[in-house]
């Protein structure tokens, strides 16, 4: 009853918000941004993703809805951190808490809205599918999960593999070599936090959207810094990252199942945070970008 | 001349104007003072969203406003270790009664009653003690009865003889009315198995949503929730997989018609009246109301989930139970 397809997906449920955010976070600090915002932008992208979904009653509307509030959020973290520039740790902790408030008006705005559940994702087992173990356990995962996995493989592909991909890990390694080579520094960083700020929007939406299809204040409950944790366990690689995500959705669905056993409740809520210490404590140390948190006054 | 006449006028004129303004003011506090002035503290933010118990009390407030004319301001999304200090406070600047709506916020009502005797402070929660102090009030529903209650409807609309209960965390008033639940469900159906699960606070969705995903795979088919703000999560994960869902506290069939069997109400309203009452009446002694199985509204069964044969024999249980013509023994069980 604990380890079965259905604790899968529930791992995978829980993972998936996570998976989508930790990539912006990860293509943020690529770029040499220390992403801290991004609890207060999944937040906006969570409320607007609902809201979408609430008021187009199409769900993908709502994704994307929550992507568009995601990618304002990034371009005011870009205006703020990048052309003013401020100090990115205190901006973005700024951003968190502004976020908080933001949110919590609106949503108070738009609370009889907002009492019905928004619509679900159509998205279920097709008929030929039934009789296969397999397949069907394919088709049950969310399809914003399949989203995220893609979305990962592409990043990796991108930033590894491609010209756009170096001179974005270049500006994150060293600004003054990218000055040098003729790269405009603010630019390359602005649009990594459009990028950053859309995912984490999207993986708001994936949250409240595709997940529990309604909103509270919070909601989001600490989710954008576990993300950044998972990049940080990550070593800001994807690979590692996806599998931070994974392994933190394991450690709540495992939490949560574990109850079936007996005793006190307590005891297995404590299993993720304690799994995420322990994980944390034995990885491999892993260099950050260098231009991490250094606010860039060249222009 | 003319024109000292007409300045003379003009002033006059705003003399007189000043005048009755000023008289307006002089008699809007009195009117003010006339009214009671209250506070009602609540843990979670906007409570009129939160299904269940949260907007129970927020019917009570609006009962207070509407109902009584009390002038009534509301604390929310107060942190426990600030409650204290939130009811302090407006013990000090004159409100007359201070409202707590969760047996959580025990010490800080323990903690300030007895240095204020001017304010009542009332606890509109389960408690089983009073503080120490002649200004204190508490009304309390019995929730092992609401469980009772909650049992019979689920055991009679069981398919599988699963039912699930999910709980923020196991406070007393989630033992009190898991067992009544248990027993309840007993009385009618011995065959009956209760699943119960704790997600671990009164807030996470997703985590709420999770563990009653489990109790419906472990096979429970009707889904019972008490989890603050992560009913929704309760009600989501039901919805998703065709369970049966009876909404808590107050009214649900709204949220989800397709799966919303009924819903067994509280009538914290109820408690709100009697405090304005007693407050109005000057009758408020240190003492525990608590408001039992007679007080409790099932709302209309839902006849497209349940036959016309089921639904009369639910009822026909809630009343005998509710009329005290059958007895279901009181068995507390533990959930730690």
């Amino acid at each position: 009853m604990i380890f079965d397809p259905e604790f899968l997906l529930s791992a995978l449920r829980i993972a998936t918000p996570l998976m989508i955010v930790a990539l912006g976070v990860l293509i943020a600090e690529r770029a040499g941004v220390l992403f801290l915002g991004v609890e207060g932008v999944m937040l906006c992208g969570a409320l607007f993703g609902i809201l979408g979904a609430v008021y187009t009653g199409d769900p993908w509307m709502g994704m994307m809805c929550g992507l568009a509030a995601g990618v304002v959020a990034g371009l005011v973290s870009a205006a703020l951190i990048v052309w003013i520039p401020t100090d990115q740790v205190v901006m973005g902790l700024a951003m968190n808490i502004a976020a908080i408030g933001v949110t919590s008006f609106i949503f108070r705005v738009t609370a009889d809205d907002l009492q019905q559940m928004s619509p679900t994702i159509d998205w279920t087992v097709p008929a030929w599918a039934a009789d296969n173990a397999v397949a069907t356990f394919l088709f049950s995962v969310p399809p914003l999960a399949w989203l995220a996995i893609i979305l990962y493989a592409v990043a990796w592909y991108v930033l590894f593999h491609s010209a756009p991909g170096l001179l974005l890990r270049s500006v994150g390694q060293s600004v003054k070599a990218a000055n040098s080579a003729g790269l405009n520094v603010p630019w390359v960083r602005t649009v990594a936090l459009a990028i950053a700020g859309g995912l984490s929007g999207l993986g708001g939406a994936a949250l409240t959207v595709g997940w529990v299809r309604s909103f509270s204040d919070d909601i989001t409950a600490g989710r954008g810094f576990i993300a950044l944790a998972a990049v940080y366990f990550g070593r800001w690689y994807p690979r590692w990252t996806l599998f931070g995500c994974l392994l933190f959705g394991i450690g709540e669905a495992l939490a949560l199942r574990t109850q079936v056993l007996g005793g006190n409740p307590h005891l297995y809520l404590m299993i993720p945070y304690v799994l995420t210490v322990c994980v944390l404590a034995f990885a491999e140390s892993g260099r950050a970008p260098r231009e991490v948190g250094k606010p860039y006054e060249g222009r | 001349m003319g024109t000292f006449l007409k300045n003379m006028g003009k002033r006059l004129w705003r003399i007189a104007a000043g005048l009755v303004l000023a008289g307006a003011l002089a008699a809007t506090p009195a009117a003010a003072q006339d009214k009671i002035k209250a506070a009602v503290i609540f843990g979670v933010s906007n409570p009129a969203s939160v299904n269940g118990w949260d907007r129970g009390h927020y019917q009570g407030v609006r009962k207070l406003i509407d109902g009584y004319g009390w002038d009534v301001t509301v604390a929310e999304n107060v942190p426990f270790p600030l409650i204290a200090g939130t009811a302090e406070n407006y013990a000090k600047a004159g409100y007359q009664v201070v409202v707590f709506t969760s047996s959580g916020q025990y010490k800080a009502w323990d903690q300030v009653a007895p240095n204020y005797p001017d304010t009542i402070f009332a606890m509109l929660s389960t408690t089983s003690t009073l503080p120490e102090s002649k200004n204190v009030v508490a009304y309390e529903p019995d929730f092992f009865a609401y469980g009772v209650i909650n049992g019979l409807i689920a055991a009679q609309s069981t398919q599988s003889n699963k039912i699930a209960g999910v709980a923020g965390l196991p406070v007393k008033a989630v033992e009190d009315m898991f067992s009544g639940i248990i027993e309840g469900a007993k009385a009618a159906n011995p065959d009956v198995e209760f699943l119960h699960a704790i997600s671990g606070d009164w807030t996470n969705i997703p985590r709420a949503r999770e563990v009653t995903a489990l109790q419906i795979q472990r096979g429970a088919d009707v889904v019972l929730g008490n989890a603050g703000v992560g009913t929704r999560g309760i009600l989501d994960a039901s919805q998703s997989r065709k369970a049966r869902f009876i909404g808590y506290a107050t009214d649900w069939a709204e949220d989800a018609p397709d799966i919303v069997l009924t819903s067994v109400i509280l009538g914290i309203d109820g408690w709100y009246d009697a405090l304005a009452k007693d407050v109005v009446a000057g009758k408020v002694e240190p003492k525990i109301h608590t408001f039992g199985a007679e007080t409790f509204k099932v709302m209309p069964l839902n006849d497209k989930l349940l036959s016309a044969e089921q639904i009369a024999k639910i009822e026909d249980s809630v009343h005998r139970y509710q009329a005290g013509e059958t007895t279901v023994p009181v068995v507390p069980h533990k959930f730690k």
